[in-house]
């Protein structure tokens, strides 16, 4: 359990800048977009279009995430036990998930920051969950560089995927309440082993 | 008794430009312009297109700063930062496929491009990617898997047919003629292979050095080939006036460059004295005339100053883009920074050599 006394200790939470995946593959490119990734001596290329490299793809995620490491740093010299940051939210399982809980008001404004045109339509999910892992993987080696805590979502509402469905997706990008609790227990358990630890 | 010894001499009456006492012992170095009258403009609609040796990156950024329309077919994606773009050599030339130092490489590529020509030697193989034997430094680290190398060469070949089928004018900057050839298949590489990228192997790979014959036969057949493809196109041919860095020939490296400027400059003059709009435009002469003593190179008597540069690019443009002549002035020579001494400006594959 954790420390509930008067005085506890307190640990930072932090979720910063974790949506760049999303930002990036969330809907299509207007020149589609596909990563490939080679593991155990075999390719897999996941969405379509002009191929990127897994590493060029990180390249690309690590200079958007350029302002993390000192954004951890600031936070890591804050009077705190100890300071976790959180993995971004895995995408939705199903594309039609996503157009159905996207509000207008997201639509309206990735067109009027030029990222879809009129008609726009959602990236396959391999490249979402691909952009995705990526992102996972850039966070977590900077937040360690920043000695931060990294927390990797392993929860019951990941399916074995590793994706999420739309009962604990609060829009096509966010999670609810129930992504919420499963998070707050897990960050438990986190603090829990470190202390263990 | 002839009253004039000289009266019929066919040397009397020139042009200044014909004399070298007016025209270079006792011009403003700053002013000369050696460049032949042009057969044609280059107006700012016309699409331009470069290729060759780092020093043909002058001419580009030159172009590409000065409102003309130099032409880059092959772009980043949009996700690209410019930054992650240099490193890559997007707009470098106006397509990735970096230095292209001699005529056969040129000839290679362009054959490639348009599927003439399939090497079986067609990737390298390294630790930790898959480099392009042919454009060995466009890709920092290399590729990363067969599918994202597949992929970008044929937008590579794709943008090159794109910009030979579109562009009004071809500048090409030729470079060298030692080159390192597969015994194979003969194809060329712009690399020693085992300098920078790939791994030497004596049984593999050959040195040669073309001979101006040669240099002419492969330029002739380039430039017919971008013709046929583009009938309108005209041509602007310089030979680039960086010396060797490195000799594979059995001399030295003096003796090498010497000779290595010399064919091209024959290969790039009857090329050009034979083809329809195609001109030879001086920028050896204008770097390495005795004229300026030396000033335009830097300590290293190789790298060409920033001042140089500026002195081509204004005969360029009085040339063939209408700017008006330069008022003499006395020549600055105060030591400026190298242009090669910035990264970001000029990418020579040649330096791999004495890395």
């Amino acid at each position: 359990m954790l420390d509930r006394s008067p005085t506890p200790e307190i640990w930072m939470v932090a979720a910063v800048r974790c949506n760049e995946a999303s930002r990036l593959t969330l809907y299509e490119h207007s020149e589609p977009f596909a990563i490939a990734s080679r593991a155990n001596g075999e390719e897999q290329v996941a969405g379509r279009g002009r191929i990127f490299s897994d590493l060029l793809f990180k390249e690309i995620l690590r200079e958007r995430l350029a302002k993390l490491p000192d954004e951890l740093a600031m936070l890591r010299a804050l009077p705190v036990a100890g300071v976790i940051q959180m993995a971004p939210p895995p995408p939705l399982r199903c594309n039609g998930d996503i157009e159905a809980l996207l509000p207008e008001s997201a639509v309206n404004k990735a067109r009027e920051l030029g990222l879809i045109e009129d008609e726009f339509s959602i990236s396959p999910l391999a490249l979402r969950k691909r952009a995705w892992e990526l992102e996972c993987a850039v966070s977590e080696e900077i937040s360690k560089q920043a000695g931060v805590l990294f927390l990797k979502h392993d929860n019951k509402l990941i399916g074995p995927d590793g994706l999420r469905g739309k009962d604990s997706a609060q829009d096509a990008v966010h999670g609810n309440a129930l992504w919420g609790l499963a998070l707050l227990q897990q960050i438990e358990a986190t603090i829990m082993a470190q202390k263990a630890a | 008794m002839q009253s004039d010894p000289h009266k019929t001499c066919p040397y009397r009456n020139l042009p200044a430009e014909a004399y070298w006492r007016q025209s270079v012992a006792e011009c403003n170095p700053d002013a000369l312009n050696p460049a032949s009258k042009p057969s044609f403009s280059i107006g700012v609609n016309d699409g331009i297109a470069t290729a060759g040796s780092c020093f043909a990156q002058h001419i580009a950024k030159h172009l590409d700063k000065s409102g003309y329309r130099y032409l880059v077919t092959e772009q980043p994606h949009a996700l690209m930062s410019s930054a992650i773009a240099e490193k890559r050599q997007y707009g470098v030339f106006s397509a990735r496929y970096g230095n292209i130092y001699t005529t056969r490489q040129l000839r290679q590529t362009l054959d490639r491009a348009y599927g003439l020509l399939q090497p079986m030697e067609h990737v390298w193989r390294h630790e930790d990617g898959i480099v392009d034997p042919y454009r060995p430094f466009i890709q920092p680290g290399g590729f990363a898997t067969m599918a994202e190398f597949e992929d970008d060469q044929d937008r590579h070949f794709a943008a090159i047919r794109a910009l030979i089928e579109e562009c009004d004018i071809f500048v090409f900057t030729l470079g060298l003629t030692e080159a390192w050839l597969s015994r194979d298949e003969g194809m060329v590489f712009p690399i020693c292979p085992g300098c920078g990228a790939g791994e030497h192997d004596p049984k593999k790979y050959v040195f040669k050095n073309f001979s101006a014959s040669e240099v002419r036969t492969d330029l002739e057949a380039a430039l017919s080939f971008i013709r046929e493809k583009n009938p309108s196109v005209k041509f602007v041919l310089t030979v680039s006036p960086v010396p060797l860095i490195a000799t594979a020939a059995d001399r030295h490296v003096l003796t090498s460059t010497t000779y290595s400027k010399s064919v091209l400059r024959v290969a790039a003059e009857e090329v050009s004295s034979t083809t329809a709009n195609c001109d030879y435009f001086p920028s050896y002469e204008i770097i390495t005339g005795s004229y300026s003593r030396g000033a335009y190179f830097d300590e290293d008597l190789r790298s060409v100053k920033a001042e140089g540069v500026a002195h081509v690019m204004r005969c360029f443009g009085e040339t063939y883009l209408g700017n008006e002549p330069k008022a003499p002035r006395k020549i600055d020579r105060k030591p400026e920074k190298s242009i090669s001494e910035n990264l970001n400006d000029i990418l020579c594959d040649e330096e791999e050599l004495i890395r």
